[in-house]
């Protein structure tokens, strides 16, 4: 990981070049070529396994490539939203200390008034006013995905990065949780998330990346989600249909292909 | 009656051990949070019978029990961390191995060797017995920077406990935290142990803060409330030991276990509690 640059200006966020990474030798992800640029709001969407929660986490530098580089913009602040299933509800963490505990930089428990401000400013930016001092756990699905978009903003990112945020979700918190990240993006957080949902993707996201092992395509939504795209890269035939301006993607009952088999590579190429 | 429950203050090892034992409940209640919150009760028990073989192998060589099992105990707490984190294995599993061989190895030593220096039952079930000045300043030496430490870390010891991988996405040092914490569960066991024993000093670890739990859904008033009870059931648990004259690990554990049912009892589940569970 490396962090060149004298200056920010037009240079993009995240540059990740000829990254591939293996564990127990298997390799995960293979030749990644990724830009996220200033004011993206980006899906990276692909199979279970496909590689995204593990691309994420080269970006936080959490995990080192075997292979390629992943740099940064000088002084990028990476605010990372975990999976809601990994959390353990049962911990004993108040809204208040959750959001806390992402301000590192002061290692007390008590906070400054600075912090409690900024506590207060960013429950009451995601509508949880109120709830500071309740268990995370004695909340709704909607307010407990947001504490932890919560903990990840009192980090002032200018990248935002979430993993699956749509996952194990009902459509009207989808649908909540989907306006809020525009909201963000459109106040300047450049926001990244992994996803399975298509169909949420193709409504609110401009751009898109799709992932198997490696970028099987990347750019504007509207062109990238196609059913060459995607069968090369679920190996599972899809149909993608306009309906009152949005787009849908539905399943195709027939001609279905593994997505590791040998039709794979005629597939990419047929996707290019 | 107040002449009888005042009369062991009029001895100076029962003193040195009330002191010693209130400390040790403490201290042991303080550090068992972040033991219990992690689902890692099962730490507190292999770790004190590693130490038990580092216990056992000063005992021998003549060497500063502190010394000794100290150093024991903290390779066997980092070994535990470093199995666990570089191995695709569980920590229950590395605890398994690393604190069990630790154990067996104290026990054949003692077995081949005899039982000289301390006392094997001592060590097994704690003693108020030979607690001297020394065992007190010790301590509260230790109380003092765990405290410190605890304090002074706060929000990243918090971080990292409750979600490891999100801290070091942050640029948290986990590794090095959770060594530290290895680190600091080794030195209370093994400060705690003479009063508590190898075998009971786990109680000590886990059932404060988890009655602690049960009082609050808040990490930081988990803290203060674990080591107030965990104390509470040191001077306790000492005075009934040397009333009932039984070891004083046994008193202080039937305390603390008392305590639980009276909370337990007390504290109905919520809803949601249930749903949980």
């Amino acid at each position: 990981m490396t962090n060149p640059t004298d200056n920010n200006d037009g240079q993009p966020l995240v540059q990740i070049e000829g990254l591939g990474l293996s564990h127990d030798r298997q390799s995960i992800l293979e030749d990644v070529n990724l830009t996220v640029e200033a004011g993206d709001l980006l899906g990276i969407v692909g199979p279970s396994g496909a590689g995204k929660t593990t691309l994420l986490r080269t970006i936080t530098g959490t995990l080192r490539p075997d292979q390629g580089s992943v740099t940064l913009r000088d002084g990028l602040q990476i605010g990372y939203v975990p999976q809601v299933e990994s959390v353990n509800w049962n911990f004993p963490v108040t809204v208040r200390q959750c959001i806390l505990m992402a301000r590192t930089s002061r290692r007390f428990a008590w906070p400054t008034n600075a912090e409690k401000a900024a506590v207060s400013e960013v429950l009451a930016r995601l509508g949880l006013d109120g709830l500071a001092d309740r268990h995370i756990r004695d909340l709704s699905g909607g307010q407990q995905q947001r504490v932890f978009i919560a903990r990840a903003l009192l980090r002032s990112p200018d990248l935002l990065l979430l993993d699956e945020p749509t996952s194990g979700v009902d459509v009207a918190l989808r649908h909540e949780l989907l306006h809020l990240l525009e909201e963000l993006r459109s106040e300047g957080t450049s926001i990244v998330l992994t996803t399975h949902d298509l169909n949420g993707v193709a409504t609110h996201l401009p751009t898109v990346a799709c992932i198997n092992r490696t970028i099987i395509a990347h750019g504007p939504t509207s062109s990238v989600l196609n059913p060459q795209t995607l069968e090369a890269t679920y190996g599972a035939s899809m149909q993608v249909l306009e309906h009152a301006g949005m787009r849908l993607i539905v399943d195709s009952p027939h001609h279905t292909h593994s997505p590791f088999g040998p039709d794979r590579d005629a597939l990419l190429e047929s996707a290019e | 009656m107040i002449d009888e429950l005042l009369r062991p203050f009029a001895f100076e090892f029962f003193r040195n051990g009330l002191i010693v034992a209130t400390l040790a409940g403490a201290l042991c209640g303080l550090v068992g949070v972040y033991i219990v919150v992690r689902g890692m009760s099962y730490l507190a028990h292999g770790l004190s019978h590693a130490i038990f073989g580092g216990f056992a192998a000063s005992a021998l060589l003549g060497v500063s029990f502190l010394l000794g099992a100290g150093v024991w105990g903290i390779a066997s707490a980092l070994a535990i961390n470093s199995v666990t984190r570089r191995r695709p294995i569980g920590a229950d599993a590395a605890i398994g191995v690393v604190t069990t061989a630790s154990f067996a190895l104290g026990l054949i030593l003692f077995a081949l060797f005899g039982h000289s220096g301390a006392s094997f039952d001592a060590a097994l079930f704690g003693s108020v017995l030979g607690v001297s000045l020394t065992s007190v300043i010790v301590i509260a030496i230790v109380s003092v920077v765990v405290v410190g430490i605890v304090t002074f870390a706060y929000r990243p010891l918090l971080f990292t406990t409750f979600d490891p991988e999100v801290a070091a996405a942050s640029g948290l040092r986990t590794s090095r935290i959770e060594a530290l914490l290895m680190v600091v569960f080794a030195i209370s066991i093994l400060v705690s142990m003479q009063v508590l024993g190898v075998t009971l000093i786990a109680a000590a670890l886990v059932i404060p803060p988890t009655i602690a739990r049960l009082l609050t859904n808040s990490f930081s008033q988990m803290l203060i409330l674990s080591s107030a009870i965990g104390a509470t059931c040191g001077f306790i648990g000492m005075n009934l030991s040397y009333h009932l004259d039984v070891q004083s690990g046994p008193g202080i554990v039937i305390v603390a276990a008392c305590a639980f049912l009276v909370v337990y009892a007390i504290k109905r589940p919520t809803g949601m509690q249930r749903a949980a569970a």
